[in-house]
């Protein structure tokens, strides 16, 4: 009969050392493997963080190129903020705008890398300082024109720097001359000139230049471009939905002139209004910058604050035109039929100048150390 | 007493026989754990040394990129092959007040950066507009600091007030009502030698160099300066583009695949950095 060995008795250690082995051999792959892993993170990590910073700084460019004249109506310290945007391969870039003071915006973008279901990866913010940079009007009076400028009736033409009524002061006043053109100015009536000095004929500096190439630049920019015809009764207005808003969808809204009356919302909106031929102004009020291709006339009853710049004629009659700011025509003819009764056409006013063009400029960084990282 | 099959022990060859097939499998065994071992040592040798360039990849352009230069300067100090002294910018601020030509105001919202400013350690570098009508006289000026306050500017906001010495005023007239002003720092990056091995180090103010990565093969790693049209320049106001070769390498020796003996294992990373405030 067979012998039929006891198995319990069979004892020995290659089980156990198989098994020992397998465990140790183990650790060091796991190890290894987590190494490789730790690694491939750590290199992960390192191109989710160039690709947020890429993010950030496209956001930054984007944002300066396609300036919106919206971050130009923030009060000081107010922000805007830049609507996200998806770059694609999960970069997304957003941030805001925010106004430092008068004249200096900080541009703040955010650049994040994201996982396809948008947890967060990677996040960098960058920053630009830039500064409004408005269009350069050569502006060294009242009225600017190219040949003879008429002045009659009770006219009155004055360089003398002067705020808008009830507008804070924008800093210190410069008198410029009343009239500055290439030809004569002549003068009849009641009309009546100042400024420093109130006229300065035979300006040969005076080129085409000087009006086409602001004008150009402005129109190009324009807010409202208006159509043929006579506009009668432009005011300022309100939208009708809540939260009240200036309606800058309202071509007849030329901004809010007025301190004090019943559009305040509208006091800070400037707008580049824009005619490709001749126009007829009749009653009403606005503040910006008023561009006519062709000749302008103003027919009485009309109060314009900012920068006209006409490349044809302009003429005002009637009664109780007002015009603070200054004025550039190819060809100027300013008087009237009736009378002004001591009210002036066209005074010179910096201020009025200033916040019409800035408020209409892009930016551009300033000059040095614009951009920073902010982290 | 009569001996069973059970019983019987092992014969000399068989015991020789087992003894020789332990030892068979014992060195395989052994060898095998120290192939693992030096494998896994030379990863982690190799992770950590990639970890270290990637670590300066991400160093170097933060700390360079924003370097200005332009036509009232450089924040470039001084460069070589294995050092770059510089102004290193840590903070962007709005100065909400100045009381007097010596004293600034720094409104504490809207302000950005990794580290508060610290006086006098550091200094400022104050935005002066000039005529707003014009950019041609817009500059960045550098004042030293020697102590700062808590205060408020003029508005109420939280801020800090900025005491600079009597040696140079700021001319408050030039300074537009929320200016912006930079704190810095003046940092050397060196590639340096310290306990015979070679290594990035850092210091600040002409504090002692400490390293901050490392260890580098050290004939390797460089420094490199560029025009913008790509000519290498030694004038630091030239400078537009930074080039930084990193030569790193392991720590310990590693086995390394065709070499008998363990060896530095060495990698490199090379880094162009285009200075954003240098036109």
């Amino acid at each position: 009969m067979r012998h039929v060995p006891d198995l319990k008795s069979e004892r020995g250690i290659a089980l156990a050392m198989a098994i020992f082995a397998l465990v140790v051999i183990g650790a060091i792959v796991a190890g290894t493997v987590f190494a490789g892993r730790l690694e491939q993170s750590g290199g992960q990590n390192t191109i989710y963080a160039g690709q947020a910073f890429a993010a950030a700084d496209a956001g930054l460019a984007s944002t300066v190129a396609g300036w919106s004249k919206a971050f130009n109506q923030l009060a000081d310290h107010d922000s805007l903020a830049v609507t996200e945007t998806s770059l694609g391969g999960n970069a997304y870039t957003s941030g805001e705008v925010v106004r430092v003071n008068d004249l200096t915006f900080l541009v703040r973008s955010v650049g994040e890398t994201r996982t396809s279901s948008g947890n967060v990866l990677a996040t960098r913010m960058l920053g630009q300082l830039v500064k409004l940079n408005p269009t350069d009007v050569d502006i060294q009076a009242a009225v600017t024109a190219r040949g003879t400028v008429t002045v009659g009736g009770n006219a009155r033409v004055d360089g003398h720097d002067q705020d808008p009524s009830g507008w804070a002061s924008c800093g210190s006043l410069t008198d410029l001359a009343g009239i500055r053109t290439n030809d004569t100015v002549q003068v009849s009536g009641s009309a009546t000139l100042n400024g420093s000095p109130p006229q300065t004929p035979w300006d040969s500096t005076i080129t085409d230049s000087m009006f086409a190439k602001p004008f150009d630049d402005l129109a190009a920019n324009a807010d409202i471009s208006l159509g043929a015809g006579s506009y009668n009764g432009m005011v300022p207005s309100y939208t009708v939905s809540t939260p009240v808003k200036c309606n800058k969808a309202n071509t007849s809204n030329w901004g809010e002139p007025w301190m004090g009356t019943s559009f305040p919302l509208c006091t800070d909106y400037f707008p580049i209004i824009y005619r490709n031929g001749d126009l007829d102004l009749q009653n009403g009020r606005g503040q910006g910058v008023l561009l006519v291709r062709g000749n302008l006339r103003i027919r009485g009853n009309v109060a314009f604050t900012g920068l006209i710049i006409a490349l044809g004629q302009v003429e005002s009659r009637g009664t109780g035109n007002k015009i603070s700011g200054a004025l550039l025509a190819s060809n100027a003819e300013l008087g009237d039929e009736t009378t002004f009764i001591g009210n002036p056409v066209v005074t010179y006013s910096s201020c009025a100048v200033s916040k019409a063009l800035q408020a209409s400029a892009k930016v551009i960084p300033l000059a040095s150390r614009s951009w920073a990282q902010l982290y | 007493m009569p001996m069973t099959r059970n019983q019987r022990g092992f014969t000399l060859i068989e015991l020789l026989i087992v003894m020789v097939i332990l030892g068979v499998v014992g060195a395989a065994f052994v060898s095998a754990l120290t192939n693992a071992s030096k494998v896994s040592q030379a990863q982690a040798e190799k992770s950590g040394m990639q970890s270290n360039l990637r670590a300066g990849a991400g160093l170097l352009p933060a700390e360079l990129r924003e370097i200005n230069i332009d036509g009232s300067g450089s924040d470039l100090v001084s460069i070589s092959p294995t050092s770059i002294t510089y102004r290193a910018m840590r903070r962007l601020g709005f100065i909400c007040d100045a009381p007097s030509a010596y004293q600034m105001v720094l409104r504490n919202t809207d302000s950005y950066g990794l580290t508060l400013l610290s006086a006098p350690h550091d200094s400022l570098v104050i935005y002066l507009e000039g005529d707003p009508a014009t950019t041609t006289d817009d500059i960045w000026d550098v004042f030293a600091t020697v102590s700062t306050a808590s205060g408020t500017c003029p508005d109420g906001a939280a801020a800090t007030v900025v005491n600079l010495p009597g040696s140079k005023a700021v001319p408050t007239s030039d300074l537009r009502y929320d200016a912006p002003a930079r704190t810095f720092e003046d940092m050397t990056l060196s590639i340096y030698s310290s306990d015979g091995r070679w290594w990035l180090g850092a210091s600040s103010n002409g504090a002692t160099m400490q390293p901050v990565l490392g260890p580098l093969a050290a004939a390797d790693s460089t420094f490199g300066f560029r025009t913008a049209d790509g000519t290498v320049t030694t004038t630091p106001s030239s400078v537009r583009v930074i080039e930084a070769v990193l030569h790193g390498e392991t720590t310990n020796a590693i086995s390394k695949s065709g070499y008998d003996t363990r060896r530095l294992n060495q990698d490199s990373l090379k880094i162009r950095i285009r200075l954003r405030n240098a036109p």
